[in-house]
């Protein structure tokens, strides 16, 4: 009985149609920030991808083998196609940040990034194999659905009501919650079975890589102690955070915990864009609500007077509608236990 | 038929799941060889492929960078020490990354030697560009300097130099 309620929740869980909106505020952060990748990239594409750089195409098959999805394979590395990739890449890039003609730009999106992966491996790190595996998700979710030109658009040819978002399938947009805890727990239990990571010394061993350094850290950070501190609070947060973040109660203090250590990250550690990129998943992680809430108080900042007319308080009925009520796709999976995502929520609502 | 598309993409979800949960964990994780048996075509063929042990299990214990070293027609030698980050200021840092990840995590190791003839030739281009000469023979150098690791009392000792390895040598030829 108990495995037949599990598949049930499972079921639910993978079927249930989810508010639209947490997946599209992922996509324009992921359009930007591909675009910002793009422009790192820029200077040096023909010295990674061009036969006269520092990676020829006879090399590839010696570093990733072969039989990979790599349209430079096809149409070899010459500048124009290498450029034309690149360019396909920006412009998918920066219609995914719009929204417009999403599927297709997700879709390009994906293509361009999983070719010039596949073509040099060697320039790549952990941000770069979140892009990859992000771009494919992307590609098989409805994520032009809200907070999008194609949205806009819809409404404005009156194929959508403007005050509802219509409910999405809800498949694509579970596996970027669930490969996201995945990408957590895989790291915190690597690092489980390494001795600094267990004995504390860990940061302190990486705070002396001047190759990683970023800005320059107080001398407190260069000691024994402070190391088993951060070293065993990382180590818990990775291993806690993807279980912790599907639980009502735990939910905000797990994503906080993520984004606390990814900005102490950001700023003591040189990986480009990897921080960046795995914070804008936890998008996923939040409630329409939140996401709402969180829109008003950037309005309130950036243009207080548009603001100040307003009305105050939670959004109506009508904001809301029925996309929220149908949004509790998470609500199925409370047959295991208190298992949600953050979508509980009816129309009066608010987060706790 | 509704139904039927629902439960082949919960399939094909709930594969996708699995696949990448054992392709992520270590090489001795039980049943981890038989699912990535069965993963990897696919995986591959659409970079699905994955790997989360950042710093893990252990972080390096040693700072590293390139350097390469070329002679000119004249005779003179011209060093250039391509990923020597502890030398650029924050922004070059983060927008040469790319090439800390090529020079210091992969081309100076000995399982990507089909990597430094290509390398070697590249990097002669650039300093006959610099230095309007041509360039007769080119040394891939790495360069190494271990962290100190605490001592038992916490105490930490002094970090050592750097060493400095020639890995590959390249005559140039017209």
């Amino acid at each position: 009985m108990e495995l037949r309620a599990c598949a049930v929740a499972a079921w639910n869980f993978l079927t249930r149609p989810v508010s639209p909106l947490p997946l599209g505020v992922y996509r324009c952060l992921f359009g930007i920030l591909s675009v910002v990748n793009g422009a790192l990239l820029a200077p040096d594409l023909l010295v990674w991808f061009g036969d006269d750089g520092l990676m020829p195409a006879e090399l590839v098959p010696y570093s990733i083998g072969t039989g990979r999805l790599d349209i430079l394979a096809w149409t070899g590395s010459t500048p124009t196609a290498v450029y034309g990739v690149f360019a396909a890449f920006m412009v998918a890039a920066i219609l995914t940040a719009l929204g417009l003609c999403s599927r297709a730009a997700t879709i390009v999106l994906f293509l361009a990034t999983v070719t010039l992966h596949h073509r040099n491996i060697h320039i790549l790190s952990s941000g770069d194999t979140i892009f990859r595996l992000m771009s494919f998700l992307l590609m098989l979710a409805p994520s032009g659905a809200a907070f999008s030109l194609d949205r806009l658009i819809r409404v404005r040819r009156g194929l959508e009501a403007a005050d509802v978002s219509r409910p999405i399938p809800p498949t694509a947009f579970r596996l970027i919650q669930l490969q996201l805890c995945l990408v957590y727990f895989a790291t915190g239990y690597w690092k489980a079975s390494g001795s600094m990571w267990m004995d504390g010394s860990a940061v302190f061993v990486v705070h002396q890589l001047g190759q990683f350094e970023r800005f320059p850290l107080p001398d407190f950070a260069h000691t024994l102690w402070f190391s088993r501190i951060a070293t065993w609070s990382t180590l818990a947060v990775e291993l806690l955070a993807p279980f912790l973040v599907w639980f009502r109660e735990t939910r905000r203090a797990a994503l906080a915990a993520l984004v606390l250590m990814h900005v102490g990250l950001e700023y003591a550690m040189t990986i480009q864009l990897f921080q960046p990129v795995i914070v804008a998943v936890l998008v996923v992680f939040l409630t329409e609500d939140e996401l709402r809430a969180v829109a008003r108080a950037i309005a309130s900042r950036l243009l207080p007077h548009a603001a100040a007319r307003r009305p105050a308080g939670p959004p109506s009925a009508a904001e809301h509608g029925a996309d929220v009520a149908a949004t509790c796709g998470h609500d199925r999976l409370d047959r295991l236990g208190r298992v949600v995502a953050g979508e509980r929520a009816g129309v009066a609502s608010q987060p706790q | 038929m509704k139904r039927l598309i629902e439960a082949v993409k919960v399939g094909l979800a709930a594969a996708y799941i699995v696949a990448a949960f054992w392709w992520s964990m270590p090489e001795s994780f039980p049943l981890r060889p038989v699912v990535v048996a069965l993963a990897e075509r696919p995986f591959m063929f659409l970079g699905l492929w994955q790997g989360w042990d950042m710093f893990a299990p252990n972080p390096i214990t040693a700072d590293a960078f390139v350097s390469v070293v070329g002679t000119l027609e004249d005779g003179t030698t011209v060093e250039w020490e391509v990923t020597r980050m502890d030398r650029f200021d924050c922004f070059t840092r983060y927008a040469k990354e790319r090439w800390r990840r090529y020079c210091n995590d992969h081309l100076r190791l000995n399982a990507n030697s089909h990597l430094w003839s290509a390398a070697a030739r590249w990097f002669a281009a650039a300093l006959e560009r610099e230095h309007g000469q041509r360039v007769v023979r080119l040394v891939l150098h790495r360069h190494s300097r271990p962290a100190s690791l605490p001592e038992p009392d916490g105490s930490v000792p002094a970090r050592s130099g750097w060493e400095r390895y020639a890995f590959h040598e390249e005559l140039l030829t017209r």
